[in-house]
């Protein structure tokens, strides 16, 4: 026999594994110290950001000819993951930085590279994607805001309603139209670094949950950008975002809610094992009704990991495919001719299985620790509130659930 | 249109219609823009062998053959039964979906296989 058996069900490469192993020590060592101080200031995770910009774990979704880890979204997911089950806030802000990462790579030209992308493959710098606004919501193809052209510049006005890592991040990627007369979805997209003046964010975020990411709504006030941070052409934005900003946010997204799950499950497991009810004198992991929460959690929380993973190693597929397209001026009209494409509905199941799975699991897991879970800064107390998050984070998963609905019905996506 | 009267038309058939289509379709031909290849069709279950030559972004030729260096330089290898080759080239299979179904294997780089993928999204998928 030449090889081990795999009785895992997944194997990662060396290098695979050693992004694992690198993240599993950060959140052990950096980011579950801070979480509960994060949680309750509501501050933003710098000491834990800073941990993982000097691991190259902010940089390792971008090439290594650039100065970067060179891995894909499979790999990231399996880092997003760790970083979940210690901090979801930091891996909240990991993931959105994560999402701005292929579609730079996509299209950034040579100087583009050399002038403000270096930094951010060599894990100097935290992106954030400044996309929902108030008019629309969470319905990301349909953008109000604009950037005009004046010169060599674009004056950008843009209002965005949530934006995690708002007035932390060191670039902002920004979809706009980028000219007043322009459809909702003739977007172009702008690479923003984070101290171009007029940059403004509102008020302070207080969640419920995920309190540390900073998720408050930022307004780019007349920002005078030079047109060399376009990324890609005008506006093919949102063909862009499709092929290359959707699938890892959403499978980066599951991942996150993967992590919390853990988190709570853990934790549940840890708590009912050790506790022990004296006039028994059983610990109440003999109690059948907890054996059973316990299990369900666990079928839950396997059944939507496998799923992310499998679906993680189809979107690296996509982007071969993409990239394919892109290399023969074909990416636009293929993404706007194919709207519901099968592959977007695959990735699209993630989210609504994913954070649903969040907060069934995170319930049951107070269910199981009862009062001792209940009180402020149990880790399942703080899972319970970050597991509420996603299913209301654009696309919330009502909408998601719209979108696929419509392909399932072979109606127009309502983009089109 | 795709000929889909696969039942009663043979591959050979099917594929001069094939390519007829082929060359008809702008993305096709731009996708295959400097992608010179043979595209070998051998029916495993019947022996035939047809090759389509890609060349100057267009489908220059099908043709059948006897036999056909199956190492030849810009070779792309796609193996099947018949009945299977002919439900794909009429257009009512797409050889995406046949390669995960284990309907038919494909010899080739890396590198053809995507441009392969890209050409089934273009022709089976997009129409």
């Amino acid at each position: 026999m030449g090889s081990f058996l795999n009785l895992d069900g997944l194997a990662l490469n060396a290098e695979q594994g050693k992004w694992k192993r690198r993240a599993e020590g950060v959140a052990r060592e950096i980011l579950r110290a801070h979480a509960a101080r994060v949680d309750q200031d509501a501050s933003f995770p710098r000491e834990s950001i800073r941990a993982l910009g000097e691991a190259g774990i902010l940089g390792m979704g971008l090439p290594k000819e650039w100065g970067g880890g060179g891995q894909n979204i499979f790999t990231s997911i399996i880092v997003t993951e760790q970083l979940a089950k210690a901090c979801a806030a930091t891996a909240m802000c990991f993931h959105m930085h994560q999402s701005t990462l292929p579609l730079l790579i996509a299209t950034a030209t040579p100087e583009q590279v050399e002038t403000f992308l270096k930094p951010v493959a060599m894990g100097k710098a935290l992106g954030a994607y400044a996309m929902s606004e108030p008019g629309s919501g969470n319905r990301i193809w349909h953008m109000d805001s604009h950037a005009e052209r004046e010169g060599d510049e674009y004056v950008i006005d843009s209002y965005k309603s949530f934006c995690t890592s708002a007035g932390s991040a060191d670039f902002y990627l920004l979809p706009v139209r980028s000219g007043p007369g322009l459809k909702p979805n003739d977007l172009s997209l702008f690479f923003v670094p984070g101290d171009t003046p007029n940059i403004k964010p509102v008020g302070v975020w207080d969640g419920m949950g995920l309190r540390g990411n900073g998720s408050r709504p930022i307004h780019f006030d007349r920002c005078r950008v030079h047109k060399k941070y376009m990324m890609g052409a005008e506006k093919t934005g949102l063909s862009f975002m499709m092929a290359y900003s959707l699938p890892i946010y959403l499978c980066g997204m599951a991942a996150c809610y993967v992590g919390i799950a853990q988190a709570a499950y853990e934790a549940a497991v840890d708590h009912v094992k050790k506790r022990v009810h004296t006039d028994t004198n059983k610990s109440l992991a003999h109690v059948e009704t907890v054996q059973r929460l316990i299990a369900e959690m666990r079928v839950s929380i396997d059944v939507v990991r496998s799923t992310v993973l499998r679906i993680s190693q189809m979107a690296d597929n996509a982007v071969v495919l993409f990239n394919e397209f892109k290399s023969t001026d074909l990416l636009d009209e293929v993404m706007r001719d194919n709207p519901d494409d099968p592959f977007f509905i695959e990735v699209a199941t993630l989210k609504p299985a994913a954070c649903e799975m969040a907060i069934e699991v995170t319930s049951k897991a107070m269910q199981v620790c009862g009062g001792a879970a209940y009180k402020r800064g149990h880790i399942v107390e703080r899972a319970y509130r970050d597991g509420r998050a996603g299913s209301v984070m654009g696309p919330s998963d009502d909408t998601t659930k719209i979108v696929i609905g419509t392909q399932i019905l072979g109606l127009p996506q309502p983009w089109v | 249109m795709w000929n889909t009267n696969a039942t009663t038309t043979g591959l050979s058939e099917v594929l001069q219609d094939f390519q007829a289509r082929f060359n008809d379709n702008p993305r096709a031909k731009k996708l295959v823009t400097g992608w010179d290849r043979s595209v070998l069709l051998d029916a495993s279950n019947t022996g035939n062998k047809f090759v389509l030559a890609v060349q100057d972004h267009a489908l220059r030729e099908v043709r059948k053959v006897a036999d056909f260096d199956e190492d030849a330089e810009n070779l792309v290898h796609l193996q099947g039964d018949e009945s299977v080759l002919t439900e794909i080239f009429s257009g009512r299979y797409n050889p995406a979906t046949a390669l995960v179904d284990g309907a038919i294997s494909i010899f080739s780089s890396d590198r053809d296989k995507v441009k392969l993928e890209a050409l089934a999204m273009i022709l089976w998928r997009l129409g």
